[in-house]
């Protein structure tokens, strides 16, 4: 009897340890994502081209300026819905192209709506006054005393504006992340401001039942998307449990933290991906930051490796074991799995060891992991030790690259020669790199000058 | 906490500001009457009298036309006998009020042994004072070139609207010849 219960004891105190099951595979492929892409494009342009816009563009005069005012609000109105539905990272394009490569977009589909919607609110200004000879400023007048939704559509414009420049990254140094992205959020408001006009004067709709369905279901599509997604993401990380089961140090300004809880059990998630981690506790709770898992996680918790970079990163390697961590994730495609069983070759700089270590640990041994350490002191290795066990046990070498950053910006120690003297069968090889984006691009430079195929170079700007 | 207001503070003046601006300017929040948000109903010549929209100070509406100035400022429109150069037996017809994006158009025509031999537009968009310039121009070019190629003629740029109304008001009454 005594023994039973001692055992049942065991028992749940040390349950086995087992690996959470991965993120499920992603159904959508890039070239669908392109078709779509292409498709929504074609059908606008068609639309368009129907309504008699590629005559009015080659007729000169005013309805050339005509036609340029209607594509470039056209093209202003479909970046702006992909630019809100990228930075909803709905689940369906993150498994697939991972949230660094989504935001990445996201900043591009940004910078071409800034433009467009510049563009075309002065051309097609000018061309509404051109009918009357009015002059610009006259036109303008007549379009936000007379035509409704066009002072909203000035407002947007603005707004557009304003969040474009404090995107340009010159500006958005000197400000706070928070500062900036709650500005950033206004691009909702921005793109509904401008929805009113392009159904009331937008000359592609009016009169048009096809045009003002495709509209009116594109706005519906994106909008359904955005909702569930971002709903989605919150909900989840509230109904989710964790909490912080310990915080150790592992090398000078870099932690781990430790976290656990119910919320384990539904998780999926693989070494590699990053959590946005959100501690609740007094003065930290309003801040998410991007943390990546740096071992293989189990249902006896996850563990994220950080560094002391930003206002608040010291206080999060305080945190007190209990208190309870919101996590929003897990994000990425940076896995062992992109290497589909090849060889590989880590590189990792500072705290960017964290996903690497993780990939390094969910290798096997035919895959003969090469890992490249570049520190400014041998003292900066976080998880020395366990990388030279798991590089030994999974047949690989293990090299440290420790100096200051002027010694390696005068012996570039990844230029092309030396990188193949050491890994001579480098073009078979899948990379995985993360680190500071001078390292991810100097590494990229000489591995592709070496012959690796850009395809097999895996990049994680985001975490860590 | 006041740091969190500190950051959120310059995205809720602006996001408050951008919001006040629209409800009280723009034109489909202000109940502004010239708003082409709502195209006044379908009707034609004898249209209710609407609010009057302010004119534009430069040109008059109907200037340019050839007869009396219509009653309702709502609707551009005009009455006129069939001219001399029709002959004695011309008759005269009235074509549909086509509807357009701004307004109504609808055409009478003077037909003369089945031919037609002059159109007039009896009835115009004019609820806004852009509309009320642009046909300042627009009906007159039209109703020459009706006159002479029938239905056959050039949209007018910057009154394509107006000017495809014109056209199949002018062929309701070519059908119905």
């Amino acid at each position: 009897m005594t023994a039973v219960v001692q055992e049942n004891i065991g028992m749940q105190s040390t349950p086995r340890v087992r690996r959470l099951p991965r993120p499920r595979r992603p159904w959508l492929r890039r070239s669908d994502v392109l078709s779509v892409c292409a498709f929504v494009v074609a059908v606008t342009l068609g639309l368009w081209w129907q309504h008699g816009g590629l005559d009015a563009l080659l007729s000169g005069g005013t309805g050339t300026l005509r036609a340029i005012g209607q594509l470039t609000g056209l093209a202003a109105a479909l970046a702006a819905l992909g630019a809100l539905i990228l930075t909803a990272r709905p689940a369906f394009l993150e498994r697939r192209f991972g949230l660094d490569e989504l935001l990445a977009a996201h900043r591009w589909f940004g910078i071409v709506t800034v433009v467009t919607v510049v563009v075309h609110s002065i051309v097609d200004t000018m061309a509404w006054g051109a009918d009357l000879h009015q002059g610009f400023f006259t036109a303008l007048g007549d379009l936000l005393a007379n035509e409704a939704w066009m002072v909203a559509a000035l407002v947007g414009t603005i707004l557009f504006l304003i969040i474009g420049l404090t995107s340009w990254r010159r500006v958005k140094r000197t400000m706070s992340y928070e500062t900036w992205y709650f500005v950033h959020t206004l691009g909702y408001l921005a793109v509904l401001a401008g929805f009113g006009h392009q159904l009331t004067l937008g000359a592609d709709i009016v009169g048009d039942r096809v045009a003002l369905w495709w509209w009116t279901g594109l706005a519906i599509v994106a909008a359904i998307v955005i909702v569930w997604s971002r709903l989605g993401v919150v909900v989840t990380s509230l109904t989710r449990r964790f909490y912080v089961s310990t915080v150790s140090a592992e090398a000078p300004g870099i932690g781990s933290i430790h976290v656990s809880g119910p919320g384990l059990r539904t998780l999926r998630a693989s070494g590699g991906q990053f959590f946005m981690l959100r501690p609740l506790a007094k003065g930290l709770w309003w801040q998410a930051h991007p943390f990546s898992v740096s071992a293989a996680p189990t249902n006896a918790g996850l563990r994220f490796t950080v560094k002391e970079l930003g206002d608040d990163t010291p206080n999060l390697l305080r945190l007190r074991p209990g208190t309870r961590v919101l996590l929003e994730g897990p994000y990425g495609v940076f896995t062992a799995e992109q290497a589909a069983g090849s060889k590989v070759v880590l590189v990792a700089g500072g705290v960017g060891i964290a996903p690497i270590r993780a990939i390094l640990e969910d290798c096997r041994p035919e895959q003969r992991p090469v890992v490249i350490v570049r520190v400014h002191d041998q003292r900066d290795v976080a998880h020395r030790a366990e990388l030279e066990r798991l590089v030994e046990a999974r047949n690989g070498v293990l090299h440290v690259l420790a100096g200051p950053r002027a010694w390696f910006a005068a012996n570039d120690p990844f230029a092309a020669a030396t990188l193949r003297a050491w890994i001579p069968d480098l073009a078979e090889r899948h990379a995985f790199v993360c680190g500071p984006a001078s390292l991810e691009s100097a590494v990229t430079t000489g591995l592709r000058k070496a012959g690796m195929p850009t395809r097999n170079i895996h990049l994680e700007t985001f975490g860590a | 906490m006041s740091t969190l207001a500190r950051r959120i503070a310059p995205a809720a003046a602006l996001g408050g500001v951008a919001i006040a601006v629209v409800g009280l300017i723009d034109p489909a929040f202000a109940g502004s009457s010239n708003t082409t948000a709502e195209p006044a109903p379908a009707t034609v010549a004898q249209s209710a009298p609407q609010a009057t929209s302010p004119q534009s100070e430069s040109v008059a509406p109907e200037q340019s036309t050839t007869q009396d100035a219509p009653s309702n400022a709502g609707q551009g429109s005009s009455t006129d006998a069939a001219p001399a150069s029709c002959g004695d037996n011309a008759q005269t017809v009235t074509g549909q009020s086509v509807m357009t994006r701004w307004g109504a158009v609808q055409v009478q025509a003077s037909v003369a042994n089945g031919q037609l031999c002059q159109a007039q537009a009896v009835a115009w968009p004019a609820n806004d004072g852009r509309s009320q310039m642009i046909n300042s121009y627009a009906i007159p070019q039209l109703d020459a070139m009706a006159s002479q190629q029938g239905t056959a003629f050039d949209n007018i740029s910057g009154a394509t609207y107006t000017s495809e109304g014109y056209r199949q008001s002018l062929q309701s009454i070519l059908d119905s010849l």
